[in-house]
């Protein structure tokens, strides 16, 4: 997993959408490589981290999923803070998950760094028999509204590496041509410049380590 | 003589608030020239706070900062509307302000506000703690002293306000846990008839031990309140035919909706997409969920979908199916798990309701106590943040049900339903944990999202001990003579 390696540039990112659109399934297929159909209902927030390698330099994702519920959104984009990524998640057979992107990208924006990365995310082409969502018309909505786009499978494990790559690349383009100014990235927790020696405190914890 | 006195006035008749500095903050509210511009006696915050009470007041009035004097804030109208979000409220409720503010948001009596220890009864008691704010000053004052034997309250320095000055609570007392209470023990306290005796004893020893695992389908009956507890065998029996009868009429009337009713009916075609999903996604590595066919799974289903029927204004809404599944697993019979079930939910209900208004409460009131059990933890979480507490937010939803191991949820939950020490005996086990965790977040550093990290992941064994360190802490708080 390399969490105890030493890393440049901490991203945290944050899992969006309806409830059921298996965003703790994209998590733990990129964290872990697990798959799991009777996965917890997400109540408030989970956590999980990977360390990746981009290029010459080594990146933690500190990824950060949460409850899709309506009713739990006022706690929930509470957790965006700091957030520099985001992978808005819907269900490629559910038309309904699909129509509440707007909503979810507002909440984004009104709780979230302005220029935080976006990838819309269509998940489950798994089940390409019951797609009620066409790619065309999201891939049209995620250019029309500046997002990264791609349709993922976390059970065939289709895409998902692809995904959250590409997010934590953007992130790091933006990063490093300063088209973020350092001032208003509260977002990005920059490493010391020396990469960090191995065992960050953090990663001490026992209870990291269950995971 | 102000002894015992309070502020009262309209918010529109306030003109002008002055802010003053001496080592501590203290406000000086002015009123409006109807009122001859009556200045009245300020309010002291020697713990801090008065920017919160201010951003408070900001929701009902707008404060301008005069030209001339940045201390002195005018104040006049704003016609926001008065209901606020959850992030809002939470922000600036830290002291229970907004409670009192919303039952009476123009008209308010500011005295109460600087009682602090009428906060301190809130957070401890629940809700039925309103009645104290009637008793007088003083007596207030003695019974908190009675309670809390560390506190330290000073009712001279400020004629008709207590301040609470030092709260120590000395060294961490051992404490041992009793045995669980068996069949043996369980029996020698029921009469011939049924009805169980020495009641308060009997819960004292369920709270110090609780109870074992076969003894549980009885007892939880009785804790819960399904079984009235002076109850005789035979009145048990009458009430549990006619319970059955009732379960078995709500379970045939959602089990009777045609599929032409259901595709007319989107909010009872949510409620049960939702129970399926849920289903599905509750426990399945516990024995009594596990695998796809397993009976565990329908009965879960059919109660939750009967609790729908039984109370349809709030439905289903995520995170029930976790307050039912050990219930359900322990009464093993769904009409049992469903009444126990049913009286659980009447203390967790407010949890779920839209406007989530018993998160926000108990939110609240963890921050008071917490601010008084420890201000500089309270003060440097405030300093990052995360002063809202929102990373317990799971734990006071759902009772720690993520957070530990079953079999410690199923011993942690009897001994919360036997209402000891206090109605709010979960926020002492939220303050256990945060004690255990803050040497590390303060020490560390950590910030707002170190922290909720560091929360979220407070899970599994690693979390039993902390229902012995909110015994301890409860113990340092209401004096040893429970255990």
């Amino acid at each position: 997993m390399g969490s105890d390696e030493a890393y440049n540039f901490v991203f945290k990112v944050v899992l969006i959408g309806e409830s059921g659109v298996g965003k703790s399934n994209l998590l733990s297929r990129f964290t872990k490589n697990e798959f799991n159909h009777d996965s917890r209902t997400t109540i408030g927030v989970e956590f999980s981290t990977r360390t990746i390698q981009l290029k010459s330099l080594i990146i933690k994702a500190q990824i950060w999923d949460t409850a899709g519920l309506e009713r739990y959104r006022a706690i929930t984009s509470a957790y965006y803070r700091g957030a520099v990524g985001a992978l808005l998640v819907y269900d490629i057979t559910k038309h309904l998950t699909y129509e509440s992107v707007e909503r979810w990208l507002k909440e984004l924006y009104d709780h979230a760094d302005p220029h935080i990365v976006v990838m819309l995310v269509g998940n489950k082409t798994d089940l390409g028999s019951e797609r009620s969502v066409p790619t065309e018309d999201a891939k049209d909505f995620a250019e029309k509204n500046g997002l990264l786009f791609l349709e993922t499978s976390a059970l065939e494990s289709t895409n998902v590496e692809t995904a959250f790559q590409n997010v934590l690349g953007e992130i790091h383009r933006k990063v490093s041509s300063k088209e973020v100014t350092r001032g208003s990235i509260s977002a990005v927790s920059l490493s010391s410049p020396v990469p960090r020696a191995a065992g960050d405190p953090e990663e001490k914890k026992p209870c990291c380590r269950n995971l | 003589s102000r002894k015992g006195s309070r502020l009262f006035f309209r918010l529109s008749d306030l003109a002008s608030v002055r802010v003053k500095e001496e080592g501590w903050s203290y406000l000086v509210f002015t009123l409006r020239d109807r009122n001859m511009g009556v200045e009245l006696p300020a309010l002291h915050f020697h713990q801090g706070g008065s920017e919160g009470f201010l951003d408070c007041l900001r929701k009902y009035m707008l404060l301008t900062e005069s030209t001339t004097d940045a201390s002195l804030l005018q104040v006049s109208p704003h016609s926001r509307d008065m209901s606020q979000s959850f992030e809002n409220l939470l922000d600036d409720a830290t002291f229970g302000l907004i409670t009192r503010f919303s039952q009476d948001p123009v008209t308010t009596t500011l005295g109460g506000f600087s009682r602090v220890t009428n906060y301190l009864f809130d957070a401890l008691r629940g809700p039925d703690a309103e009645l104290l704010q009637q008793r007088p000053v003083g007596e207030v004052a003695d019974l908190l002293n009675e309670a809390i034997p560390g506190l330290d309250i000073n009712q001279q320095e400020e004629p008709g306000f207590e301040v609470i000055t030092r709260i120590d609570l000395g060294v961490r007392p051992t404490v041992r846990r009793r045995e669980p209470v068996g069949a043996e023990e369980w029996n020698t306290n029921m009469d011939p008839e049924g009805r169980m005796r020495n009641i308060s004893h009997l819960k004292q020893t369920i709270f110090k031990g609780g109870l074992c695992h076969v003894l549980r389908k009885e007892g939880w009956k009785f804790l819960l309140g399904y079984f009235p507890w002076e109850s005789t065998q035979e009145e048990r029996s009458r009430l549990t035919r006619r319970k059955t009868d009732e379960y078995f009429r709500m379970k045939l009337q959602w089990k009777s909706v045609s599929e032409e009713q259901e595709k007319h009916n989107s909010m009872f075609r949510d409620h049960r997409s939702l129970i399926e999903k849920d289903v599905n996604r509750t426990d399945r590595t516990n024995t009594f969920y596990e695998g796809p066919d397993n009976p565990g799974l329908i009965l879960l289903h059919d109660v939750l979908m009967t609790y729908c029927m039984y109370d349809f204004d709030l439905g289903y809404v995520q995170g029930i199916s976790d307050l039912l599944s050990p219930i359900l697993y322990v009464m093993e019979n769904e009409v049992d798990a469903f009444w126990c079930f049913v009286s659980f939910m009447d203390q967790m209900h407010q949890n779920f309701e839209e406007q989530m208004q018993g998160m926000k409460t108990q939110l609240i009131q963890l921050s008071t106590l917490l601010r008084l059990l420890d201000l500089s933890f309270w003060n440097y979480l405030g300093a990052q943040d995360s002063g809202h507490l929102y990373f317990c937010f799971r734990w006071l939803l759902i009772r720690f049900k993520r957070e530990l191991s079953f079999p410690d949820v199923l011993r942690l939950w009897e001994v919360m339903w036997t209402g000891l020490p206090c109605q709010n005996f979960h926020l002492l086990v939220c303050c256990a944990i945060l004690d255990s965790e803050k040497h590390q977040i303060m020490e560390e550093q950590y910030g707002f999202n170190e922290i909720l990290k560091v929360c979220v992941l407070t899970f599994g064994v690693y979390v039993c001990v902390h229902l012995y360190l909110s015994l301890c802490v409860c113990a340092r708080l209401v004096g040893s003579t429970l255990y």
